[in-house]
């Protein structure tokens, strides 16, 4: 017998061991000690919101609609979002917010104002203005109220739509 | 609902990483342990409260807690495995004046740290003198002399 598996050998005195489950424990704290690096690793990759893996960008088929937004939130958290639309020059567009964002999320604060919005069974209708080619940015800040996969879509009425999914941590 | 949910998690998720960081962590503080689990303390604050503030609240939260600390110690009351694996058990890392090493190595325990334990409670010289040193379930090291 080698002098590791003496010295992992039991002994009952003066305490009673169980260094089997010791062991186990110690692999548990080794291991335990990586998942913690890979934790903040993840963290400082954006995987819990603001950072590369969250950060991304939807552009509708038509080029009419790009979305900027955060695929990952943290519940109470505050994330802003970029809405750029094309309507047609000198009129008003409206852009339409899904259903499901309204119910994971509410708006903290909208720049500009729209001209008017309105509650509909697709969702949020905003009616902004665009300048003289038609294009608009909308500046949004959402509060996360939700938890959970929130698989919603941003139309521009009349033109094109993108999917927007976003996951909210607890 | 949410309160007890909220105390739940913040209890495992601080029971896990308290067993992650390893017994001697709290069991030696230093002014600099104290200072980060002040840290902890304020971080988990919020997420234990969220957004309400009630006295209501503080107390679920509270009840809450307490029941999980009362449940924990009546498992392991019943069940001695449990019990070991929650707060580990006690380790021998000195025998007869020689030091264990794979099982220091494991424990993440160096020699000075021996030392000065046998200093501090036994006012012990070399290890020569020591019968036994062990790593007691609150991560101090006991040191019983030849």
């Amino acid at each position: 017998m080698n002098t590791h598996d003496q010295e992992m050998r039991d002994r009952r005195h003066p305490v009673d061991e169980d260094i089997a489950l010791q062991r186990r424990i110690w692999r548990f704290e080794r291991g335990g000690w990586y998942v913690l690096v890979a934790v903040v690793l993840l963290t400082l990759c954006g995987l819990f919101s603001r950072g590369l893996l969250s950060a991304t960008t939807v552009i509708s088929p038509q080029k009419d609609l790009t979305v900027e937004y955060e695929r990952f939130h943290r519940s109470g958290g505050v994330n802003s979002m970029v809405i750029r639309s094309r309507g047609e020059p000198g009129k008003p567009h409206t852009v339409v917010l899904g259903n499901a964002m309204m119910e994971g999320f509410s708006i903290d604060s909208i720049q500009p104002q729209p001209v008017s919005s309105a509650g509909t069974p697709q969702g949020l209708k905003l009616t902004l203005t665009g300048d003289d080619h038609g294009v608009s940015t909308l500046y949004l800040a959402w509060r996360s109220d939700g938890l959970g996969l929130f698989k919603s879509r941003i139309s521009v009425e009349g033109g094109g739509q993108v999917p927007v999914n976003q996951f909210i941590y607890p | 609902m949410d309160a007890v949910l909220r105390a739940g998690a913040i209890y495992i998720a601080l029971m896990v990483l308290f067993r992650i960081s390893g017994r001697r962590a709290l069991g030696e503080m230093t002014s600099f342990d104290f200072v980060l689990l002040l840290i902890i303390g304020e971080a988990t604050q919020q997420a234990l409260l969220g957004d309400d503030f009630s006295v209501t609240n503080a107390i679920l939260v509270i009840v809450t807690l307490l029941t999980i600390d009362i449940g924990f110690s009546l498992l392991k009351r019943r069940s001695k495995r449990i019990g070991k694996l929650i707060d580990g058990g006690p380790t021998i890392i000195v025998e007869n004046g020689t030091y264990l090493r794979h099982r220091m190595h494991e424990a993440r325990v160096e020699e000075d740290d021996i030392m000065q334990a046998a200093r501090l409670g036994q006012g012990v010289e070399s290890v020569e003198q020591i019968k036994f040193a062990i790593i007691e379930r609150n991560g101090k090291i006991s040191i019983i002399t030849q």
